[in-house]
């Protein structure tokens, strides 16, 4: 096939969908084309008149019964969402660089596994929580905001499940669980955003982790970047976070530890 | 909702950086959102919902449209695109607790007999490609959009769109005649 091909047979499809019927030429490539374009259109997938209708209503209304903090309104499309970080003040990155934070919840006490999240130059902090083996302030972890320099001490939320089962909250008890959150921000060519939300849930499933949540936004009014919350095995954190990840450079990870 | 998908090719006229009507923009573009969208995740149910999802954030961030970053179907089908990828994600993250789902696009039932073998192959040859490709081809003709704006959307070059098309479409023409 010749280079200047792909740009030559475009107008046919543009032509048959514009006049509805295959292209009257005597190449069958052409005319399949034209007739495969007509295919696909004609069966492009409809929604329900019920959906039209009801879409059509908010719509009509101005999406009157919307919320002021960004949460979908749409039935079913919260779930394990943190309306928290919708509108949040973010800071252009420099260099066009889209931002993803990832904040981790971590229980159990599997294997670790191989290739992480990080990569690049990584600064790490940890902050050990309270416990019996962790003494410390038991301060809220920090999270670090896509676009903003200093990391905020807004509680990054940590569910009460239990990934093993073994609830517990006595110290020496046979099912007492040590659980860390630790929030990570990585940086990445806007361009590649996708690639790095794909790595990180790649790397999620590779470490036996499950992403939560995750939303992920191009700049349309913000700088571009995503949010994920992921939960994996306590012997998997410092695996998931390793430097070792093809998907994108971290800027920094804030690491806290808590014994329950 | 607007009328057929073959009449819904005009763009929305943008006053520098203000749409003129955000209705305007949902009607012409509402059964073409939602086709994109349930082509991505071919599961019109689910489509649904994020398709209202999509409006209702193209509602809060009209005002954050920008003329110079290119049309508002651009603008509004980048948002869309975004959170079918966010719905793949989260339905990755559950995909084994789910049977296969039915394709959506070429299902519909009122062809005729003569023409269900080809929309049988049409629909065997939509499986046959990655995703990268059934996301263009569903720009192209679910959605509607010319290359100008699929480039815009998928943030590439209006010739590496078009390449990418042509790739895409000639792959799904070759599996079509393979099923026929």
């Amino acid at each position: 096939m010749s280079a200047s091909a792909p740009t030559r047979r475009l107008p046919s499809l543009d032509s048959a969908l514009a006049s509805g019927h295959a292209p009257a030429v005597t190449d069958e490539r052409e005319r399949e084309l034209g007739a495969l374009a007509l295919e696909l259109r004609a069966g492009a997938p409809e929604p329900s008149r019920e959906f039209v209708a009801q879409l059509d209503e908010r719509v009509a209304s101005h999406f009157a019964d919307a919320t002021d903090n960004g949460a979908s309104t749409v039935p079913g499309r919260n779930r394990g969402r943190r309306p928290a970080t919708v509108g949040m003040p973010r800071r252009q990155a420099a260099g066009a660089l889209a931002t993803v934070l990832l904040a981790l919840l971590v229980g159990g006490g599997l294997l670790a596994g191989a290739g992480g999240l990080g990569g690049g130059d990584v600064s790490t902090t940890t902050e050990d929580g309270r416990g019996s083996t962790a003494p410390g302030s038991g301060a809220e972890p920090l999270v670090t905001r896509p676009g903003t320099d200093s990391p905020s001490t807004e509680p990054t939320p940590v569910s009460p499940e239990s990934p093993t089962g073994t609830d517990g909250f006595a110290p020496g008890e046979r099912g007492r669980r040590v659980e860390r959150t630790a929030s990570l921000t990585l940086a990445a060519p806007e361009e590649r955003l996708d690639r790095v939300a794909d790595g990180v849930v790649a790397v999620t499933d590779r470490h036996r982790g499950h992403v939560v949540s995750s939303s992920t936004f191009s700049g349309e009014d913000q700088p571009a970047g995503g949010t994920f919350d992921l939960r994996v095995p306590t012997g998997e954190l410092n695996a998931t976070l390793s430097p070792t990840s093809p998907c994108s450079a971290a800027c920094a990870r804030r690491r806290r530890r808590a014994t329950t | 909702m607007g009328d057929a998908i073959a009449d819904r090719l005009p763009t929305v006229a943008a006053h520098g950086d203000s749409i003129d009507s955000f209705e305007d923009l949902y009607r012409r573009t509402s059964r073409r959102v939602f086709a994109y969208i349930a082509s991505l995740l071919r599961d019109p149910s689910a489509a649904e919902e994020v398709t209202a999802e999509v409006f209702e954030r193209a509602y809060r961030r009209r005002g954050s449209f920008r003329a110079r970053r290119g049309s508002p179907e651009a603008w509004l089908f980048g948002i869309a695109r975004n959170a079918a990828l966010d719905e793949l994600r989260r339905r990755r993250r559950r995909a084994t607790l789910e049977t296969e789902l039915d394709d959506p696009w070429c299902a519909t039932p009122e062809h005729a007999a003569e023409d269900e073998e080809r929309r049988l192959a049409v629909r065997a040859g939509l499986a046959v490609l990655e995703p990268r490709e059934r996301e263009i081809v569903a720009l192209k003709f679910a959605a509607g959009l010319g290359n100008a704006e699929i480039s815009h959307v998928l943030d590439i070059s209006g010739s590496a769109a078009g390449t990418r098309l042509h790739r895409a479409i000639e792959k799904l023409r070759e599996a079509c005649r393979e099923e026929l």
